[in-house]
């Protein structure tokens, strides 16, 4: 069983940005503690014969040659297709740069 | 007519002339028609796509016979698409009004796979927006319902597909499980729902919740057709690199399987 404290808990508020009155504090703390306690019920459990598993495939590393191919390509005309601004062949966005006012 | 329950059925149907394919989209369509306002399974019916693939397959069934069947495992067989699944020319919401005039210029992988196998593409289903939820209630195009019991959630994100399956309006379906998102709605509708290892099925093309844990998926009501789906849509495709070619098989140890008693026990609550 491990044992939250109100620091803990003023901890974890501030990394959250929240605001605590004293009476959350005190009342976080016993719902975090039941939280904490319900999960570390899994401790229970003898895995002292089991391999840990962190993916399933075993793949590392998977490279591919940089080249352009047709099948996995757009046309100008299909990449352009999820919009109806554009101009010469290109997207128009709104700016989100302003020219400078100090020149 | 009465829809046929499974790829065999439906197949063996085709062969010997007891329906059409035509006459299948027919009455799925009707059923559709029918049943959508109330489960909103549907966010889109492929009317003309359908009847088109559908001629295609009377035709090669026609000339070729059961031959027809060769290099097309799933010929002839009813599917609807999860609306994360992108489909060439056919809109792509992800269950979200963000993307509701999005119409993707390619397939997903699944999804070409499937039609190449044969499938005739009824439409796309109902989902929690981005598939974020478990209830099927998240949609912003309003809650896919449970065809048992309409008060009933069908459960998700996967709502619509489970619920499609479970109602007879398409025979198969496609789903994502990244949390339970195939295998809870598959349960609250009655359907079988696979969720394969992570890495067998390419997620090219498919709306992201979690990359590195979605899996790609499917709804029939059978285990064998869930096998024959699996058989078609695993494997590497050269656009998705977490994916493996491997054997899948059942574990050679025996299965234990385990039943959450809360969900059975009536009056575990009071306890």
């Amino acid at each position: 069983m491990s044992k939250l404290t109100k620091k803990d808990v003023e901890h974890v508020a501030r990394l959250s940005n929240l605001k605590l009155t004293p009476q959350e504090t005190e009342k976080y703390l016993k719902q975090l503690s039941e939280v904490i306690n319900y999960v570390e019920e899994l401790g229970e459990v003898d895995t002292s014969q089991t391999e840990p598993t962190s993916q399933t495939t075993g793949l590392e590393d998977r490279l591919r040659l940089d080249e352009v191919k047709a099948e996995r390509t757009l046309t100008k005309d299909e990449a352009l297709s999820g919009t109806d601004k554009t101009h010469n062949g290109y997207f128009v966005v709104p700016a989100i740069l302003e020219e400078r006012s100090d020149k | 007519m009465d829809t046929p329950l499974t790829i065999k059925e439906t197949q063996e149907g085709l062969l010997k002339g007891k329906f059409t394919a035509v006459g299948l989209v027919d009455s799925y369509l009707e059923r559709i028609n029918k049943h959508n306002k109330d489960l909103n399974a549907f966010l889109a019916v492929c009317e003309e796509e359908a009847y088109k693939k559908a001629k295609e397959v009377d035709e090669r069934i026609k000339s070729l016979k059961e031959k027809a069947f060769t290099d097309f495992p799933l010929l002839g067989i009813t599917v609807s698409y999860k609306d994360l699944f992108l489909t060439k020319g056919v809109r792509t919401t992800a269950g979200s009004k963000v993307l509701q005039d999005y119409v993707p210029p390619y397939s997903a992988t699944v999804v070409e796979r499937l039609e190449k196998a044969g499938c005739i593409m009824l439409g796309k289903t109902n989902c929690d927006a981005w598939a974020h939820g478990a209830s099927g209630e998240n949609s912003d195009f309003g809650p896919t319902r449970n065809p048992w019991n309409k008060d009933f959630v069908p459960g998700g994100s996967s709502s619509g597909s489970a619920a499609s399956v479970a109602a007879n309006l398409t025979l198969i379906s496609t789903g994502t499980d990244t949390g339970g998102s195939i295998r809870q709605p598959a349960n609250f509708c009655g359907v079988v729902g696979l969720k394969p290892t992570y890495g067998a099925v390419s997620r090219y093309g498919i709306v992201a919740m979690g990359s590195s844990v979605d899996s790609i998926g499917h709804f029939s009501r059978s285990v064998e057709d869930s096998e024959a789906i699996f058989n078609v849509t695993k494997g590497e495709d050269g656009k998705d690199g977490t994916v493996k070619d491997a054997t899948f098989m059942a574990p050679k140890a025996k299965m234990r399987l385990g039943i959450p008693k809360e969900y059975f026990i009536r009056d575990w609550i009071k306890r």
